[in-house]
């Protein structure tokens, strides 16, 4: 009879190592979660927190308009039919999966088309889990807490110029996806052990970081397809900074 | 243009249900089916949601026909992979590296049972609910119109984007394109190109309809600024008594759950 740990003798070794930094990582995305839901609410109630030049909050509205709303509804339905019909490999079914035709379709939307693009990342999520039957509580929240507000931090970001023909386009990429791969990879799992939909020990950090070697390995797909991507929203003048009227604007 | 819809006429008493009561109803299978691990409890939520959708008389064929294979392999996984993670309890049965513990077993089988019930629930919803009812059951749970709009528009745009995949693959495959022969370099290689040849087409498609699309709906005087008027639909009785069961049932398995019934403690 073989054991697990004859057929793969480093097997205790990672879990050991990984189980270490359990506790404290599990504790961070706690929080973190708590943190990012207070700051897409703050969004979603048409204020935002600026950095520079000088710290404050900034009230902002942007008016939705049939082009708009016809691009919600397509970014919508190309990240449901993704999550269901393709790019998906499940692990575990409803717990660990490589999905990074979904992973950057939940990137890219807000990425390209600002707003709608954010609004349709959080929605998508929440509209396939329904239909495909993935759905549970914590799934209702953390939408917002990650998809839209990690959403608005990659429009915020790599949006300005998501061109990858200049060095600031790539720098920004680099320091933005980091980030967002980082709590979108672990934020998830920490929610899920609180609804007792998976166990903490071993599983907590096995789906984080099967997740997080996926986010980081195909990083590679972004820059070429987004390249493109940009290009065709371009073309058809539906690049957020395009769409007339502008969608986003500050109230001095 | 491909023309597919969920919602399936049959004129039964739970198609004429209030939108609310439909949403409501959705939400507490979904909380249900979370709420227990143990497989017994899960099949018993199951059944619940398959009773929904027999009483509406939608064609369970279609129900599982676009649901089934999915759920039976979401099963076979949740049944081999969930005891290699929870090795606590006492072992069933071992054969070579995989031991299959009673914890691990009843809470694989009973999150392919979770599972299913979310889908035939979901997919139950959608084949008894018209579009006009999801956007008016939408808006009175406070969704504003633009999403609940969109939601109705996304819905619609799938299938239709289902089409352009597979128009844009037939394309490919006429140019003797095919990704799913040759080695296994060859179609790793294949799958990469499968990328720029198939991403790109539909995204150019898709785009090109979103201005279409938006024309349309300019055209026809749509304004999202301000909602606009329409119907008001009334709780009858038959929505009172079907919202008083379904809160009679979820206060009852949730007062199992709370008592400790059906939940087993995951050992690792």
């Amino acid at each position: 009879m073989v054991s697990w740990e004859e057929l793969f003798p480093w097997l205790p070794w990672l879990y050991e190592s990984m189980e270490t930094v359990r506790d404290p990582m599990f504790y961070l995305h706690t929080v973190a979660c708590f943190i990012l839901l207070a700051l897409a609410v703050v969004l979603i109630a048409g204020r935002e927190i600026q950095i520079f030049p000088k710290p404050k909050v900034v009230r902002f509205h942007y008016k939705w308009t049939a082009r708009m709303v016809a691009l919600y509804a397509l970014g919508t339905a190309i990240g449901t039919v993704i999550y269901g019909f393709g790019g998906m490999f499940w692990i575990m079914p409803g717990i660990m999966s490589v999905a990074f035709f979904t992973w950057y379709m939940l990137w890219v939307l807000p990425v390209l088309f600002g707003w709608p693009g954010i609004w349709a990342a959080a929605t998508m999520e929440i509209l396939a889990a329904v239909i495909f039957g993935w759905v549970n509580v914590p799934l209702l929240y953390l939408a917002f807490a990650y998809d839209f507000f990690l959403g608005w931090w990659a429009w915020k970001t790599v949006g300005r110029d998501p061109s990858f023909r200049t060095v600031k386009s790539w720098l920004l990429f680099l320091g933005s996806y980091s980030v967002y791969a980082f709590f979108q990879s672990f934020g998830w799992g920490a929610q899920y052990v609180w609804w007792g939909i998976i166990p903490l020990p071993v599983m907590f950090m096995t789906r984080s970081a099967f997740n997080i070697i996926w986010y980081y390995f195909f990083i590679w797909i972004y820059p070429p397809l987004t390249a493109v991507l940009y290009t065709l929203a371009t073309r058809y003048r539906l690049f957020w900074k395009q769409i007339e009227p502008q969608p986003y604007t500050r109230v001095v | 243009m491909s023309v597919y819809r969920l919602y399936v006429d049959k004129g039964t008493f739970i198609h004429r249900l209030h939108p609310i009561v439909k949403i409501v109803w959705l939400f507490t299978i979904v909380v249900l089916a979370w709420t227990f691990n143990r497989w017994e409890y899960a099949f018993v939520i199951f059944l619940w949601a398959l009773l929904y959708a027999i009483l509406s008389r939608v064609p369970l064929k279609k129900i599982f026909g676009t649901a089934f294979l999915f759920v039976i392999w979401t099963a076979i996984l949740s049944i081999i992979l969930w005891p290699a993670f929870l090795r606590g309890g006492n072992v069933v049965f071992e054969w070579n590296v995989f031991r299959f513990t009673d914890i691990g077993l009843s809470v694989g089988i009973a999150y392919g049972f979770r599972i299913g019930a979310c889908m035939v629930a979901a997919l139950g919803w959608l084949m008894t609910t018209s579009q006009r009812e999801l956007i008016e059951g939408l808006a009175d749970v406070r969704v504003p119109y633009q999403f609940s709009f969109g939601i109705m528009l996304a819905l619609r745009y799938a299938p239709l984007l289902l089409g352009e995949i597979g128009r844009v693959r037939e394309a490919q495959k006429s140019r003797a394109f095919n990704w799913n022969r040759g080695s296994v370099k060859r179609r790793i290689q294949a799958f990469a190109e499968n990328t720029r040849v198939l991403v790109v087409p539909v995204f150019n498609r898709m785009l090109s309809s979103v201005n279409q699309i938006a024309l349309c709906l300019d055209s026809k005087g749509c304004d999202f600024s301000k909602p606009p008027k329409r119907r008001k639909l009334r709780f009858n009785r038959f929505d009172k008594g079907f919202l008083a069961v379904t809160f009679c049932v979820t206060a009852f398995f949730l007062a199992l759950r709370i008592m400790g019934y059906g939940w087993i403690t995951m050992l690792a």
